[in-house]
């Protein structure tokens, strides 16, 4: 029924009772990250909409 | 208008840091109520940005909603992960509020932990580990599963015996696919075991097997405990309890869900459709295509009333006549219930998505007399409400009788590759896998198959089923004359089964080297 890849190296933490702070903070670190390249991506697709505007707004002002 | 874009640029919104001081709290809701934190304002950032965009066209609203909702993705798993890891921590031995340093030292926890544990091992009862499972209710609830895409995470604790030992470690990974299924598998080292918990949409299975095999093998070797049917209590993942469950525990939870489930399944209350809203419309269709549907509902609805039908309920649910009146009236009404969308998607895939007090259907709009799509969706889906409906004999016998052509996949595969590129086709291969190896997707294809050998003219509805006319459904399949959905049928079960199928339980393109693509 899975057959998600095989995760190759299965890094097992052995401190116990620090698991779930680690891996807390693994994870979040890991979606911060995601987050702010998400946030670029938004940002440079509102731009490039914005430039065309512009450019389409600048044209029609030539042509009248 | 480009200054107030720029300025914004040039301000930190939102100011990310690492290294922030994060697992204070008991169980990761301070963590995640900061993750939502940002998204949100991320995504508000975006929103605000974009209203200063006048008259935005369509094609840009849609790219700029693509990107908000990969932003909501990111932020789902992310909070999926952290309350899988406050959920496996808390159903580890160790209690979650050993976190705080304050409460003790680790020696006095353990030894709470002790007595806790030699509790638990005096408490066998499904109740007791129900309640311990409900206890650990830290997983959020997915309000809009639809944006989910696939994703894995990986989370591991340590297991300790009652002296406060350490035997072992166990490793999870959660994947989480846009097929709404979650899964959470358990690696145990030492008793070189594997639990996966898998949890769909509109479904619950728990599968054990060796954790030495590979994964081809797995599916073949694998222990068949799949249950279709979930209580609405089960569907939310607060429900995935892992750690301290033994096998026994394991085998009782087993037990008890399957004697839920049958209960559950027997009663057509249960997967009516009549208290659950629509929110289909079929305002896109023409009027062509809207009665191409509408007829075919007829026919289906007919087939359904039909005494035939009454019969095979009858004899599948092992009730009276009265009570599988009662069936077949849900069954009629669920068919019958509300409207159906237009899928965006191309080609001739329908579908029925699931909720919990809502459900919607979709139907292409390109319609061919030769496609089964209609009976899949309204027969094999709508009406039992996606898999709620499905007898327990069906759950059992269509789990025997799952067997994947692998050569099958293999030449569905390779064709995709050329389409769509090598990690494309892999995982659109994963996903018709996981398709084809739910009961209720077998369930629907039996169904619309039971129509589809009555227009073939190979056996009347209600007449026994025997090999040989299996055989001539071969002799069409290989003439390229049978529907997607019996196409991939035939390749997905073991075929000797088919007969027992259609006896027993009442129940696309003609590209069909591409028919991985046509799962609905």
């Amino acid at each position: 029924m899975i057959y998600a890849p095989v995760v190759a190296e299965r890094n097992i933490k052995s401190a116990a009772g620090s698991n779930m702070e680690n891996n807390v903070k693994e994870i979040y670190n890991i979606f911060v990250k995601h987050l702010e390249s998400l946030r670029n991506k938004q940002f440079n697709f509102l731009k490039v909409v914005l430039d065309n505007r512009q450019e389409e707004n600048l044209n029609k002002l030539r042509h009248k | 208008m480009a200054t107030n874009f720029e300025g914004k640029k040039s301000q930190e919104i939102i100011s990310i840091t690492q290294e922030e001081s994060l697992v204070e709290q008991e169980d990761g809701k301070q963590m995640k109520e900061k993750i939502g934190g940002l998204t949100t304002e991320v995504l508000n950032e975006g929103q605000t940005l974009f209203s200063n965009i006048p008259n935005a066209t369509p094609e840009e609203l849609a790219g700029f909603s693509k990107i908000q909702k990969e932003i909501k993705r990111e932020c789902r798993k992310a909070l999926h992960l952290v309350t899988l890891a406050a959920a496996l921590f808390a159903a580890s031995e160790q209690p979650v509020s050993a976190q705080n340093k304050n409460e003790g030292t680790v020696k006095e926890i353990r030894d709470n932990k002790k007595e806790q544990e030699l509790k638990i091992e005096n408490q066998k009862t499904f109740k007791d580990i129900f309640n311990k499972i409900r206890s650990c209710s830290l997983l959020p609830k997915h309000d809009d599963p639809g944006i989910m895409e696939y994703y894995q995470g990986e989370i591991s604790l340590d297991k300790f015996n009652p002296k406060g030992e350490k035997i072992s470690t166990i490793q999870a990974e959660a994947y989480m696919d846009d097929m709404n299924l979650n899964t959470l598998e358990l690696f145990d080292a030492e008793e070189k075991t594997n639990y996966v918990f898998s949890q769909e949409m509109n479904g619950f299975s728990v599968k054990k097997y060796s954790a030495l095999e590979t994964p081809g093998s797995k599916i073949q070797e694998m222990e068949k405990v799949s249950f279709m049917k979930t209580p609405k209590e089960f569907v939310d993942l607060k429900n995935i309890y892992v750690g301290s469950i033994s096998d026994e525990e394991v085998e009782l939870m087993l037990e008890n869900f399957k004697m839920t489930l049958d209960k559950q399944s027997r009663n057509p209350e249960y997967y009516s459709l009549a208290n659950k809203k629509n929110v289909s419309s079929s305002a896109e269709f023409s009027p062509e295509t809207k009665k191409f549907y509408q007829d075919k509902i007829n026919k289906i609805v007919a087939h359904v009333n039909s005494p035939e039908y009454l019969k095979k309920l009858q004899k599948e649910f092992d009730i009276s006549e009265t009570e599988a009146k009662e069936h077949q009236r849900v069954r009629i009404e669920n068919i019958k219930h509300g409207d159906f969308s237009q899928i965006s998607q191309e080609g001739l895939i329908g579908g029925v998505k699931p909720g919990y007090d809502q459900y919607e259907v979709f139907m292409p709009s390109k319609t061919d007399s030769k496609t089964y799509v209609a009976e899949h969706e309204f027969l094999g889906h709508k009406a039992v409400d996606t898999g709620k409906g499905i007898s327990p004999k069906a759950v059992s016998l269509i789990s025997q009788s799952m067997h994947i052509n692998e050569a099958y996949m293999t030449q569905g595969e390779k064709v995709l590759v050329d389409k769509y590129g090598a990690e494309q086709a892999g995982i659109m291969t994963d996903k018709a896998r996981v398709d084809f190896n739910k009961v209720e997707e077998v369930y629907a294809r039996i169904a619309a198959l039971h129509m589809e050998l009555e227009d073939l003219g190979i056996v009347k509805y209600g007449e026994t089923v025997t090999m040989e006319h299996i055989n001539k459904l071969k002799e069409f399949d290989a003439q390229d004359k049978l529907s997607i959905g019996s196409h991939q049928l035939l390749n997905i079960i073991d075929v000797n089964f088919l007969p027992l199928l259609l006896n027993e339980i009442a129940a696309n393109t003609s590209d069909k080297a591409n028919s991985f693509e046509n799962l609905a």
